[in-house]
């Protein structure tokens, strides 16, 4: 199974910890930063895909991992400089949208974050 | 509000871009510097501009080259993000207590400024809009009234944006409106990269612009209402006199150059996502409708507070803006719209920024070192006419604002300001209103406010296409309100 993960900061390298138990599954880890926390703490070696996710590009991302399933793992953290400016607000925001388009998405970070 | 306070603004990112311009050299070797050398140099600089101010042999009184070293001290680390900037507030009242420009109560008297208890009256009930979702709810509804005309969607979120953050944070009603936006561009076909540019860029100055019309609008609002208060009478709806039009005439002026900077081959687009989320919220929640209930009357009082607390024989403080704020957050929390845990995710440190703002205009006032730099100035405009002296305000201001804290920006500013006011014998409110209302005016970096750096931050804009869009829409904008602010404050309106 093909699992797209998008962020590999804080929420995402738990998350990718967890999938990486599972030999079946094949992670394609999509974050704007070059060295992210999962890369930084060695649970992958490398970005597959260095985008911005957005509601914009997503289904050409998606196009080009060709996943079953995507999970939206970007977190607060991520948004350090908007922690009490929007960040939580942005982040559920961008989830929502992306959940709205027909491929299988789970959102993470919003539950996380708590209601907005 | 403008929340470029967050503590994290500086001129710090503006300078390396520009380094790499005009002086690649210096700004590659002070890049290559361990992090901590470059935070000690940055840290250290200040600190000796001001030891060597504090040990001139120069001519002045000692009092007002004390207040001039503390002022060149936190000018410089709020400029260089030396230390996070309600750090740096904090140093405020140390600094003018440490040189006797004021004692202990009277340097910490400005962090218990009315405009300060306005301005969290105005944040708690921001925490209430987005805690119920009312701030989507009315960017939905507004925004599915333009039917799908694309020149009509790009005015109503723009329109959406300005009103939203009248009250509440910029960066957040456009951390809002970000989503909303892509989600709409997604669907334009081709056209989604130029239309997404178009809508961001939209939502940015919007926020920006509707932060203009009130003091709860924007923490350089706060700042200068707090200082021109000491010198003239001053209220929320004198703010609004000439914040509101200034925001409506750049709003529509930008609303046109928008169009034209970001043209895009379709002319309609569809908002069926749009109506449909408007649909799946439903009525009104009981927590919308509370907050609703406390707003529109506080909204109310902020305007005609004095009359309608003459009308019942209140004394006039009772129905001040602050008062008012603060009984409309006390009602928030005793009627359960928000809990204290709510109020925890508020940026309280606008309030030690706003606070430090207004005791270091008041230690450059009292101290007279307002008036010496005041001096100064004048003696290099001289002869110059006051619309001409107010045109380069508004310029200096929107330069500094594009590269450091917009609130910041004012707190340096105002102060001189005013004291410049008083040497060339014209009301204060030319000079501060001109300063305060062109610092929002910062669109032509990405650094220049929190709202541009999360808009760039999604890849869709580059440095490039914010500077072309925003310079075109900042020059108006400048003219318009050096124009705007003079008619009124001439003749009298304001």
């Amino acid at each position: 199974m093909k699992v797209m993960v998008v962020g590999a900061g804080a929420i995402g390298t738990e998350i990718i910890k967890q999938m990486h138990k599972n030999p079946r599954i094949e992670v394609i880890v999509v974050d704007p930063k070059d060295k992210p926390k999962a890369v930084a703490e060695g649970v992958i070696q490398k970005v597959d895909i260095r985008k911005h996710v957005t509601p914009l590009n997503f289904e050409e991302v998606v196009k080009e991992a060709d996943p079953e399933l995507v999970i939206i793992a970007r977190t607060i953290e991520d948004w350090e400089q908007f922690d009490n400016l929007g960040g939580a607000q942005y982040i559920i925001g961008m989830e929502r949208e992306l959940t709205k388009f027909d491929i299988p998405v789970i959102p993470v970070s919003s539950q996380m974050l708590g209601p907005c | 509000m403008a929340d470029d306070s967050d503590g994290r603004w500086s001129i710090t990112g503006s300078i390396r871009v520009i380094g790499e311009e005009i002086a690649p050299t210096f700004f590659k070797f002070f890049a290559k510097l361990p992090k901590l050398a470059q935070r000690s140099i940055k840290l250290i600089i200040p600190f000796l501009f001001m030891l060597v101010i504090t040990i001139l042999p120069v001519d002045l009184d000692s009092q007002i080259k004390y207040a001039l070293a503390v002022f060149v001290c936190i000018s410089m680390l709020w400029t260089f993000g030396s230390l996070p900037l309600p750090v740096t507030a904090l140093l405020v009242p140390v600094l003018l207590t440490f040189y006797g420009i004021f004692p202990t109560a009277e340097a910490l008297m400005p962090f218990a400024n009315p405009v300060v208890y306005l301005l969290m009256g105005g944040l708690i009930m921001a925490e209430a809009f987005r805690k119920h979702g009312l701030d989507r709810r009315l960017a939905y509804a507004i925004v599915s009234k333009s039917e799908g005309n694309l020149h009509l969607t790009l005015l109503t979120l723009m329109v959406v944006s300005a009103v939203l953050s009248m009250w509440i944070s910029n960066t957040a009603t456009v951390a809002l409106l970000i989503p909303v936006v892509l989600g709409i561009a997604s669907r334009a076909g081709e056209d989604k990269g130029r239309l997404s540019m178009q809508f961001l860029m939209g939502i940015g100055v919007g926020a920006a612009i509707g932060g203009m019309a009130t003091i709860t609008g924007s923490a350089p609002n706060a700042v200068a209402s707090g200082l021109l208060a000491n010198e003239t009478p001053w209220t929320f709806i004198d703010w609004m006199k000439l914040g509101l039009p200034a925001s409506i005439v750049i709003l529509i002026i930008s609303w046109q150059i928008l169009i034209r900077a970001f043209p895009v081959g379709i002319s309609f687009l569809e908002l069926g996502a749009i109506k449909k989320e408007l649909e799946s919220m439903g009525p009104l929640r009981m927590g919308e409708k509370k907050t609703l209930f406390i707003f529109l009357p506080t909204v109310a009082l902020w305007i005609a507070g004095a009359d309608i607390g003459a009308l019942f024989g209140f004394p006039a403080s009772f129905m001040s803006a602050a008062i008012v704020a603060l009984s409309a957050s006390v009602l928030l929390f005793a009627t359960r719209t928000l809990d204290w845990q709510d109020a925890r995710t508020i940026s309280w440190e606008i309030f030690l920024i706003v606070g430090a703002g207004l005791a270091l205009g008041e230690g450059l006032d009292a101290s007279g070192a307002a008036d010496w730099i005041a001096g100064q100035l004048v003696s290099l405009t001289g002869g110059l006419s006051l619309i001409i002296i107010m045109l380069i305000v508004s310029l200096i201001s929107v330069l500094l604002s594009n590269l450091m804290s917009n609130t910041a920006t004012a707190a340096i500013l105002v102060p001189i300001l005013i004291g410049m006011s008083s040497t060339l014998m014209i009301d204060p409110k030319f000079l501060v209103l001109v300063c305060a209302l062109s610092v929002s005016v910062s669109f032509i970096t990405p650094i220049g406010t929190p709202p541009f750096t999360l808009i760039f931050s999604t890849g869709v804009l580059s440095r490039e296409n914010i500077a072309r869009g925003g310079l075109r829409i900042t020059l108006p904008a400048v003219l318009i309100i050096t124009v705007l602010t003079y008619l009124l404050v001439e003749f009298g309106l304001v």
